[in-house]
């Protein structure tokens, strides 16, 4: 919902573009860290996680 | 790059921009510079990502998986595909004659036979004819496609049912296209 909001907009921004992509990816990699026992890298792997969205959308 | 464009209205007419919207085209990004801000984009979310991965300890998983593998794929996609080296389906995708000299060969003819001469007296003909029923069979598809004719014929049936005719480009009939 929220990328066919940004995706109508008249000139949206790449970076816009792909944060929709980058929140999912940052939420499964902070739920990664519960699944493995690594509460500590919580927030590393939730910037991690976003970054690597970000890049999934553009690659794509 | 349908979403991503540059209105030129907008800057100049905003507030009757979407009264005019319909009438002017909005024009595309070119695709140089659009790539130009992916890689820029891209290259500054890896720099992040190899910043926050070298915050993780030495032995996680994703220090390998993201930054070698990710590097390298990045390269692949922005510099195109990394060339496979020649194998027997690219062989066969380079026509005919490449496939034809290698079966015409004494190589070939020699290893087919286990390496062994039969003895046969035609042996040397079958290479030969060989080539040849190829030829025809694509002299006589290429001749196929050259025939001459209207793409469509009407004929009519009586009693007032008429039907159409497609005529196929390769054989040169005609077909009955219709449903029923």
């Amino acid at each position: 919902m929220r990328q066919r909001e940004i995706e109508a907009e008249a000139a949206p921004a790449l970076h816009d573009l792909a944060s929709p992509t980058a929140e999912v990816m940052r939420a499964i990699y902070s739920h990664l860290t519960i699944v493995q026992g690594l509460p500590d890298l919580q927030g590393v792997y939730r910037q991690i996680g976003r970054a690597l969205g970000k890049m999934v959308y553009l690659l794509d | 790059m349908l979403y991503y464009r540059h209105d030129v209205l907008a800057g100049i007419f905003n507030p009757l921009h979407h009264c005019f919207g319909r009438h002017f085209k909005t024009v595309e990004e070119p695709p140089a510079r659009l790539k130009h801000q992916v890689k820029a984009l891209l290259d500054a979310a890896l720099l992040e990502v190899e910043r926050t991965v070298g915050e993780l300890p030495a032995t996680d998983y994703l220090q390998d998986l993201l930054v070698l593998r990710l590097r390298r794929r990045i390269t692949e996609i922005l510099n195109g595909p990394i060339p496979k080296p020649d194998h027997s389906l690219s062989l066969l995708k380079k026509g005919p004659m490449t496939i034809l000299s290698v079966l015409s060969s004494p190589t070939f003819a020699s290893a087919s036979n286990g390496g062994k001469s039969t003895g046969c007296p035609f042996e040397p003909l079958v290479a030969p004819a060989l080539m040849l029923f190829i030829l025809i069979a694509i002299g006589r598809n290429c001749l196929g496609c050259r025939r001459r004719g209207p793409d469509t014929i009407t004929v009519d049936h009586g009693c007032g049912g008429r039907k159409t005719y497609r005529r196929d480009h390769c054989s040169g009939r005609y077909r009955d296209d219709s449903c029923c």
